[in-house]
């Protein structure tokens, strides 16, 4: 899977959990950027990368997610 | 009082911490916000509160280096966690810290279920500004109460944000908790926000549908 059909999974994703179908990713994202990206959404966030790209993040690895540029390249090292 | 000893908790004072928690998520109550946010038992959320614990990942609520504990000849009595908003080894806002020890170390199936609870819980998620020191979850054992403990472990939190350079202490209480409001007024906090969920079911969920934001400068 190249880079761009990871951002449109997450894309889909995104505009799911946070309930807003507008969101377009873009890699310096961050919570505060997105209305509703609190600490419920964002587990259930990442709960669902997950189970999409049949992946799972260790803590580290979840604890270094800081924008969503983080988020591409932790699932895209994942998957290769 | 002479020999009382405040100081950082370690993973030994793990059962305590767990203790902490509970009690001031449940502020009095029975409602356990936590348990019931993932459809999870008392016991078996406490047993996920130690897997959280144990981690021993710093910067957030569920961190054993955030709590500063008194203790009386051995045995500790009260408990209270303090940490700078953002300021962590990665500089994730706590929500994110918390929410990602939560998601790790919780079943799959359990961290789904509280995606339907979305509503009730999300009024009361109070955002913390980044740069403050944050407190939560005191606790201090009952016979033990009315002591000043909570106060002695409040002024060693302040004198670690003080060396900091970090002048904006907030923390935030349920309103059914008078005491509480009262311990923080008398350690010259004062409320600053209201927080009310109109939600009707969110009072069987958490302690109150009002939680206050109270703030003291040093």
């Amino acid at each position: 899977m190249n880079r761009n059909e990871i951002c449109e999974k997450l894309t889909v994703i995104f505009q799911e959990v946070f309930g807003d179908n507008s969101i377009v990713l873009r890699d310096d994202m961050t919570a505060s950027d997105v209305e509703n990206w609190d600490s419920l959404t964002h587990m259930l966030m990442i709960t669902k990368v997950e189970e999409v790209f049949g992946i799972k993040f260790k803590l580290k690895e979840l604890n270094k997610l800081k924008m969503v540029g983080d988020l591409i390249a932790s699932v895209e090292s994942k998957l290769q | 009082m002479e020999d009382v000893i405040i100081r950082k908790a370690t993973i030994e004072d793990i059962d305590f911490l767990v203790d902490t928690i509970v009690s001031a998520e449940k502020s009095g109550t029975n409602n356990f916000g936590l348990a019931k946010l993932f459809d999870i038992t008392e016991e078996e959320m406490r047993m996920f509160i130690r897997a959280i614990l144990d981690e021993e990942i710093d910067g957030c609520e569920f961190s054993v280096s955030s709590f500063i504990v008194a203790e009386i000849r051995g045995k500790v009595v009260s408990a209270f966690a303090g940490w700078v908003e953002g300021q962590n080894e990665d500089g994730l806002p706590s929500a994110i810290l918390k929410s990602n020890l939560i998601g790790y170390c919780l079943p799959l199936e359990n961290v789904k279920k509280s995606q339907a609870k979305y509503d009730i819980v999300r009024p009361l998620q109070i955002e913390r500004e980044e740069g403050t020191y944050q407190l939560e979850y005191s606790y201090t054992l009952p016979d033990y109460r009315g002591k000043g403990f909570l106060g002695q472990i409040i002024g060693a939190h302040e004198k670690k944000a003080l060396l900091i350079g970090v002048k904006k202490i907030q923390v935030h209480v349920f309103d059914n908790n008078p005491a509480a409001i009262k311990s923080y007024e008398n350690n010259g906090f004062a409320v600053v926000r209201r927080f009310e969920s109109d939600n009707p079911e969110t009072s069987s969920f958490f302690p109150s549908n009002v939680e206050l934001l109270m703030e003291k400068n040093i």
